[in-house]
C-alpha cells in the first residue's frame, strides 16, 4: 500500500467576519477601505467571512462584492446567514457556506443596525468568531517582551495578551488581541483588543503614550489628562470611550 | 577572538567618523591590532579624519568586486602599525555593497585583526543596515537633543532585529551608549537634554561622553584623530571610553562644569 498522501483532520479557527447591513457594494467597498487604511497590517491576506443575518434585502451583487473585497487584499473565505438564493450564489462564486451554530446568541445581543453608522462595516469580532458546531475553543497564547521595543518597532500578539518587561519608545506600537500590560514606561501606542475584544485592558505602569486604543476607539497624548503623566494606570472602555483610571 | 563594532547613530553629523577614528586609533594604540572599515560609499570622509586620504589607491568596493586583494586596499596609518584603514569608494554609491561582499570581507579580516570597526554612513538605507549587519558590539553615537535621541531609539531597534546576530538567533549585539557634543553648561540652562535624560528615554549603559570642543573640529582638519592630542578634554574623553570598552572600570568624566578649581583639584 502506498504512503498516504493526505490526512483529513478538523481544526478549528477564528476568522473575522464583515456583517453586511446594505447590498450597496461601492459604499461597503469604501467603507471597508477606511478601516483597513486605519491599520493595513493586520488586513492584509487576511480571511473574511460574509455575514447576511443583517442584511435586509434578499439581492447583492456577491461577484462584485467578492472582487471588491478581494481587491482590498483580503480573501473572501466563506458565507454565513441570508436567503438561500444568496446561498447558492455563494456556491457558485466558489465560496464555503456556513452553519450559523454558536454566533446566534451575538446577534442577539447586536445593538440594532439603524442605530449604527461607519461602525458597521467592523470587520472582526472574535466574540462571533466561533464557526465550528462544537464550539472548540481556539488557542489563547500570550506573549512576554523582555528587552526594550523601540522606535519603529511593532509587536502584534494574535488571539492573546502581550506583557512587556521593559519600556515603549516613542514611535513603538504595541498590538494585541487581548490586554496588553507594560510594566515599564509606554512613551510610543499601545492598542489592545485590535480585533474588537471591548473587553479588553491596558496596563501601564508610567504612562506617557503617544495613543492608546481599545477595541478601535482611541485617544492621543493630548486628550489624556495631564495628571495622569507619568502615573500607574489601567485603560478601558465604557460605553464606547477610552477611561483612564490611576492604579 | 575578533569583534566587530559599528560606530552607528542614525542621525547624521553626530560624531560617527569622529569617533571611528579616534576609537579605533584608540585600540591600536592599546596593542590591539585594528582595522576600521568606511560604510559611506560615495561621501567617504574617514580617510580625510585619519590624513591618509592622499595614500588611498584601491577601495572597499574594489575588494568586495574583487578588483584588488585586501592587503592592496587596506592602508597602514603611519602613526600607528596597528591601525589599518579601508576607505569606501568615492566614486560608487551604496548598491555597490552587497551583504556577500561585505561577509566575505570581514571574515578576511577576523584572520589578522583583533578589532574590526565599521564607520557606518547616516540613515537606515543600505550602507547603514551593512555596516551593522555583522556587528557583534554596536555604539550609538547621540547628540543631546530630541531628534538624535529618537533616531538613536530607532536605530537600537533595527539593531536588534535586522541583524545576523538576530537573524541567527545568537546572543544579541552589546550595545554602547556615547553622548558626543555634550555641553555642561547649557544642560543646567535646561537647553540641552542630560545624561541622565537621554539614559532615560533609551535605558541603555553609557560607554562615554564626549564634551563639545573646537579642539575636535581643529583636529578633523588638521587630520589627526583628536584621542592623538592627549592634553585636550576630547582626548581624555575618547581615551576613557576606549579603557572603558577594554574592560577598565574608568569613572565618568565630563558631565559636570566644572569651574577653574575644579579642573585644578578634579581629575
Amino acid at each position: 500500500m502506498s504512503n498516504p498522501a493526505l490526512e483529513l483532520r478538523s481544526g478549528s479557527y477564528t476568522l473575522p467576519t464583515l456583517r453586511l447591513f446594505d447590498n450597496n457594494v461601492d459604499v461597503i467597498q469604501q467603507q471597508l477601505k477606511e478601516k483597513i487604511d486605519l491599520s493595513p497590517s493586520l488586513f492584509t491576506h487576511s480571511p473574511v467571512v460574509l455575514d447576511f443575518q443583517a442584511l435586509d434585502s434578499e439581492t447583492l451583487d456577491l461577484a462584485k462584492l467578492v472582487d471588491a473585497i478581494t481587491n482590498l487584499k483580503m480573501c473572501v473565505s466563506g458565507v454565513r446567514g441570508g436567503s438561500p438564493e444568496l446561498h447558492d450564489l455563494a456556491t457558485e462564486c466558489g465560496l464555503a457556506v456556513l452553519s450559523i451554530g454558536a454566533a446566534v446568541k451575538n446577534i442577539e445581543q447586536a445593538p440594532e443596525p439603524e442605530k449604527q453608522s461607519v461602525r458597521q462595516t467592523e470587520t472582526n469580532d472574535s466574540s462571533d468568531a466561533d464557526l465550528t458546531v462544537t464550539g472548540d475553543a481556539i488557542m489563547f497564547t500570550s506573549e512576554t517582551i523582555t528587552a526594550p521595543v523601540r522606535s519603529g518597532q511593532r509587536r502584534y500578539t494574535r488571539y492573546g495578551d502581550l506583557i512587556t518587561l521593559a519600556q515603549i519608545s516613542e514611535g513603538a506600537e504595541l498590538m494585541a488581541d487581548g490586554n496588553i500590560h507594560i510594566y515599564g514606561a509606554l512613551r510610543g501606542r499601545a492598542l489592545a483588543g485590535v480585533r474588537g475584544d471591548t473587553t479588553a485592558r491596558i496596563y501601564c505602569q508610567n504612562l506617557q503614550a503617544e495613543l492608546v486604543a481599545i477595541a478601535g476607539h482611541f485617544v492621543v497624548s493630548e486628550d489624556i489628562d495631564s495628571s495622569l503623566f507619568k502615573q500607574s494606570v489601567q485603560i478601558y472602555l465604557t460605553d464606547q470611550k477610552i477611561v483612564i483610571e490611576k492604579l | 577572538m575578533t569583534r566587530t563594532i559599528v560606530i552607528t547613530s542614525g542621525k547624521g553629523g553626530v560624531g560617527k567618523t569622529t569617533t571611528s577614528a579616534s576609537f579605533s586609533m584608540g585600540l591600536a594604540k592599546s596593542g590591539h591590532k585594528t582595522a576600521v572599515i568606511d560604510f559611506d560609499v560615495g561621501l567617504r570622509n574617514l580617510d580625510l579624519i585619519l590624513g591618509c586620504e592622499r595614500r588611498v589607491v584601491y577601495d572597499f568596493v574594489n575588494v568586495i568586486n574583487e578588483e584588488a586583494n585586501l592587503n592592496q586596499a587596506l592602508i597602514r596609518d603611519k602613526r600607528c602599525d596597528n591601525l589599518f584603514i579601508l576607505p569606501a569608494s568615492q566614486t560608487r554609491d551604496k548598491d555597490a555593497l552587497s551583504i556577500e561582499g561585505v561577509g566575505k570581507v570581514i571574515d578576511e579580516l577576523k584572520q589578522d585583526f583583533d578589532y574590526i570597526v565599521c564607520d557606518s554612513p547616516a540613515g537606515i538605507e543600505k550602507g547603514a543596515m551593512l555596516a551593522m549587519y555583522y556587528a557583534d558590539d554596536a555604539i550609538i553615537v547621540t547628540n543631546p537633543e530630541v531628534s538624535s535621541v529618537r533616531d538613536s531609539d530607532r536605530m537600537l531597534g533595527i539593531l536588534s532585529s535586522k541583524s545576523r546576530r538576530s537573524e541567527q538567533n545568537e546572543e544579541p549585539i552589546s550595545e554602547y551608549l556615547l553622548l558626543t557634543r555634550y555641553d555642561p553648561s547649557r544642560v543646567k540652562k535646561g537647553d540641552m537634554l542630560s545624561v541622565e535624560d537621554v539614559q532615560e528615554i533609551l535605558s541603555m549603559d553609557l560607554l562615554g561622553v564626549i564634551p563639545e570642543s573646537q579642539d575636535i573640529l581643529n583636529a578633523s582638519n588638521a587630520g589627526e584623530p583628536v584621542i592623538l592630542q592627549g592634553k585636550t578634554n576630547a582626548a581624555q574623553a575618547y581615551q576613557d571610553v576606549v579603557d572603558r570598552y577594554l574592560g577598565e572600570d574608568v569613572p565618568q568624566r565630563f558631565i559636570n562644569q566644572k569651574g577653574f578649581l575644579g579642573r585644578l583639584f578634579g581629575g
